[in-house]
């Protein structure tokens, strides 16, 4: 039943029958005790039945009770302490009834402590785990933040690196386009009509023009275009004798190319792209 | 018909009777079956009438009683003036801390029929305890029945040194209905 049984001397056994002497003393004092209680009985049966007055109960019932204590506490004042019997097989037998009853009562006493470590024990070891559980989140968690953290900036340098190249790759694929449709469009509709011109001169024997092998209109284009991006400050081509100066012209004509303001013969692509 | 008295016959050994009044037998049924389930070191007799006084066959079977508890059903007008009238019926020296008043269904305000402050009144003007108690939670008839068996352990002069009428004015000064 409990943990500390083995320390104790065994029960006290209760068959153990108690003397004859003894018993038959404590019988006599109860059948006094009793005879007294009838006397006193009989006395409070002659006064008749009591019963509340019409008005003034509560007045009625304090009296009452005034007079009751006062009896009562001189009943106390009265009163000498009751010894039990002094016989010693009583005393033995009354000192063992209540040992046993302390002893019931400190075995409840342990065994709801017990109950209760046992309770606290496995709170403590709910709580422990549920400590050990919020650790390890916060672990894995701040584990996850630093990860997400490195990547994020491995990640970022990355990705702008190759959105910067795609971006890149498509301009460049445009301009490509765009330059081979511009070739196409100028190869189909500017070509360079000097050349019958110039082999019919020739032919006609017009050689003492000095001949010149002009430039298509799509190189002026790509020379202008090319030296406005890449020499942005000075962007401006000295005409010379192979570019053909209707070319010229229709270019300057258009608002394609501008003349340098002071020097007649130097043209540059207007700036479209500012 | 016979005043109930408190010192008509011999006590029994080890032992308390308790007498119910009240005119809801369901309640009265209730407290007492809560009452015998407690453990206790007595024995405890309950009886149980709708009203006093007690019819007189069977007297000589009753046992002397230690305590009267009156059940009010707030809920009912009819009661209330069931006790008031069994009240008159009852012998003066009950009134000595052997008397308590059980009042009943004083949760549900808007069925109440009797004013809960008329049964704080009677309770204060018999001297005596007032106990409230919801008979629909089970728990709370079990801590009724538990004050009422502490009680009755007194009443019945099972507990040295304290008694009935130590309890009564004790409860009445500290327990002053009016004052809550």
């Amino acid at each position: 039943m409990s943990g500390y049984q083995h320390e104790l001397p065994p029960n006290i056994s209760k068959t153990s029958p108690a003397p004859e002497e003894a018993r038959e003393e404590l019988l006599q004092q109860c059948e006094a005790i009793w005879k007294q209680m009838e006397e006193c009985q009989s006395k409070l049966t002659m006064s008749g039945p009591e019963t509340l007055p019409e008005t003034d109960v509560q007045l009625y019932l304090l009296m009452m009770q005034v007079k009751a204590l006062t009896a009562e506490y001189e009943q106390w004042q009265k009163r000498t302490p009751e010894i039990i019997s002094d016989n010693q097989d009583v005393l033995l037998a009354v000192g063992k009834e209540e040992l046993e009853k302390i002893a019931q009562e400190l075995e409840m006493v342990l065994s709801s402590v017990q109950a209760k470590n046992k309770k606290l024990k496995k709170d403590l070891e709910k709580e422990q785990n549920w400590l050990d559980g919020q650790q390890k989140i916060v672990d894995a968690l701040t584990s996850r933040q630093d990860e997400l953290k490195n990547q994020l900036t491995a990640f970022s340098e990355k990705r702008v690196y190759q959105d910067i190249a795609g971006k890149l790759y498509k301009v460049r694929a445009h301009k490509e386009e765009l330059l081979s449709a511009l070739g196409d469009f100028l190869e189909e509709h500017f070509p360079l009509p000097q050349e019958q011109e110039n082999q019919s001169k020739k032919k006609k024997g017009q050689s003492g023009k000095k001949s010149v092998q002009l430039m298509t209109l799509h190189e002026i284009l790509e020379i202008l275009i090319n030296k406005l991006m890449t020499t942005p400050h000075d962007p401006y081509l000295v005409l010379e004798p192979h570019h053909w100066p209707p070319y010229i012209e229709m270019l300057l004509r258009y608002g394609i190319a501008l003349r340098h303001p002071e020097d007649p013969k130097r043209i540059r692509l207007e700036a479209f792209h500012q | 018909m016979a005043t109930v008295r408190p010192f008509d016959k011999m006590p029994m050994l080890n032992a308390a009777a308790l007498l119910l009044v009240g005119t809801e037998e369901s309640h009265r049924e209730q407290l007492a079956s809560a009452m015998l389930k407690e453990p206790k070191t007595f024995e405890v007799k309950i009886h149980m009438a709708q009203s006093l006084p007690l019819p007189y066959e069977r007297e000589h079977l009753r046992p002397r009683f230690d305590m009267v508890v009156f059940l009010i059903n707030l809920h009912s007008q009819l009661s209330l003036s069931t006790i008031l009238a069994s009240l008159t019926q009852l012998d003066v020296n009950f009134f000595l801390g052997k008397v308590c008043f059980v009042a009943t269904g004083g949760g549900q305000v808007k069925h109440c029929m009797v004013d809960i402050a008329t049964v704080k009144k009677l309770a204060d003007t018999h001297l005596s305890t007032l106990l409230f108690s919801e008979f629909a939670s089970e728990d709370d008839v079990t801590c009724t029945a538990q004050r009422l068996l502490q009680m009755l352990k007194i009443c019945a002069g099972l507990v040295p040194g304290i008694s009935a009428l130590y309890l009564g004015s004790f409860m009445s000064s500290t327990l002053q209905t009016d004052q809550f």
